[in-house]
């Protein structure tokens, strides 16, 4: 059922690395930056269970979920993905 | 269709660790499971191809009448998404891969269990490492897998960019294995593959970008689209040029309201078990599946109800078919789709009628007539 036997695996044998960023997820408090707890909408029921965006904290604040360096923004993704994997 | 227990190579762990297979044990466990395989004939083999070409085929109708009929609700897919699925669709964006998971014992028509069209994983272990396994153990049969000469041939197909990125979440060896073996295909077809972290995605207000601030025309994300969409950056989706693998309409066969649709699209179709979204309709025993539910969680079948964090999106009720019991072990076939066509498949056990993420892969091979 193959029509070439030989596999190159140049990433997964030759080990090639990802970039090595520490860019992690957290929402920030709009008056001072710092970091704080907060939950989006997910998990919640009805029409709220996958979108969007309805961040929230404790306090009530309204708060950004990313954080910027310059004018790009990151962790923007990457929040909904359960504790285990993506993959299915 | 018969499951025999062989001694594993005594050197199997060094030959997973040769060929980057990092996730043969899980937490101690065993994934890959070489201790018994799998065989079937030629013709089970093409039972199944054409099954699962016929099956491609109808999910292609019921994604078509889907957005011409708008079955949103029936999907549960919220409206924001629609607009973003629908121009997928009407774009025709080309979809790379999928996997059907099907129940079979070896006779009848195999049945539809359900559509993993936008992150199946599984994908190495069953291109590459059941490859492996078979020219060791039976150098002189067959396997019913070309998924590997498919996949980069498939790239040079899909009308992409010259540079396409490559993104998973953190923390998961699974994933990133699946990625990076995809990453692997696409650069063997001559394509530019850079890698990065999902929560590494930036965005400049106009484009998503790398961590070199290069805008991203091309992404494959193994990351579901109802993930993508309900993070924060989901806003920016609709606006953004970037062509993504899968594409969103992809979403409308990983919503298992597909399954009712295909019901009632082609009621008593020999491949397709009864499907529906109320509860109690098919007059029998049933499973209930959260639309998007993942790796058997939330399920709730005759005497198995399991865990997890899906459902209130709603569920589908699907007549009780139970996996085959096979000396203690439930099999289920994953059937790899790559560019619309059959292109092989993938064994997983458990010890339980539902397919986990701890179930365990087992290698297979075919004999054809002499």
């Amino acid at each position: 059922m193959r029509t070439a036997i030989a596999i190159s695996l140049v990433l997964l044998g030759g080990g090639a690395t990802a970039m090595a960023v520490n860019n992690t997820k957290r929402c920030q408090d709009p008056a001072t930056g710092e970091p704080i707890a907060c939950s989006n909408s997910y998990g919640r029921s009805g029409s709220s269970y996958w979108f969007f965006h309805s961040y929230t904290s404790s306090t009530g604040k309204s708060i950004s979920g990313t954080h910027s360096s310059s004018s790009v923004a990151r962790s923007g993704f990457g929040s909904s993905g359960s504790a285990h994997h993506a993959g299915s | 269709m018969r499951r025999h227990s062989i001694p594993p190579r005594h050197d199997w762990r060094d030959r997973a660790r040769d060929l980057g297979f990092s996730y043969a044990e899980i937490a101690g466990e065993p994934y890959w499971d070489e201790t018994a395989c799998w065989e079937f004939t030629a013709a089970e083999v093409d039972v199944l191809d054409d099954a699962v070409t016929e099956l491609e085929r109808l999910t292609q109708l019921a994604a078509d009448h889907a957005v011409r009929f708008n079955k949103r609700v029936e999907l549960g897919i919220p409206e924001g998404a629609w607009p973003i699925l629908v121009r997928s669709w009407e774009r025709r964006e080309p979809s790379l891969y999928g996997r059907m998971d099907l129940c079979w014992d070896g006779t009848g028509p195999p049945k539809l269990l359900e559509y993993n069209a936008d992150t199946p994983t599984s994908l190495f272990e069953s291109s590459v490492v059941q490859w492996e396994w078979l020219k060791c153990a039976y150098p002189d049969a067959d396997q019913f897998n070309s998924i590997h000469e498919a996949l980069i041939a498939a790239w040079g197909s899909m009308r992409l960019p010259k540079q396409v990125h490559f993104t998973c979440m953190r923390d998961t060896a699974e994933d990133k294995g699946n990625t990076d073996y995809l990453r692997d295909t696409a650069m063997q077809a001559g394509l530019d593959a850079p890698f990065l972290f999902i929560d590494e995605i930036g965005w400049d207000g106009h484009r998503f970008v790398d961590m070199n601030r290069t805008e991203i025309r091309a992404m494959f994300k193994l990351y579901p689209w109802e993930f993508l969409l309900r993070d924060e950056f989901g806003r920016n989706v609709a606006s953004a040029a970037t062509q993504w693998i899968e594409p969103a309409w992809r979403l409308l066969l990983s919503s298992k309201g597909i399954l009712a649709l295909l019901w009632e699209l082609f009621p008593n179709h020999p491949n397709l078990l009864p499907a529906f979204r109320e509860p109690n309709r098919t007059g029998q025993l049933e499973i209930a599946k959260p639309l998007f539910g993942r790796e058997g969680a939330n399920i709730d079948a005759p005497g198995i109800k399991t865990e997890g964090p899906y459902g209130s999106e709603g569920y589908v009720h699907q007549l009780w078919w139970p996996l085959p019991k096979i000396g203690g072990n439930y099999p289920v076939i994953g059937a790899w789709i790559v560019a619309g066509k059959s292109h092989g498949i993938g064994i997983r056990e458990d010890s339980t009628p539902i397919t986990r993420d701890t179930s365990r892969f087992v290698p297979h091979y075919f004999r054809s007539p002499p």
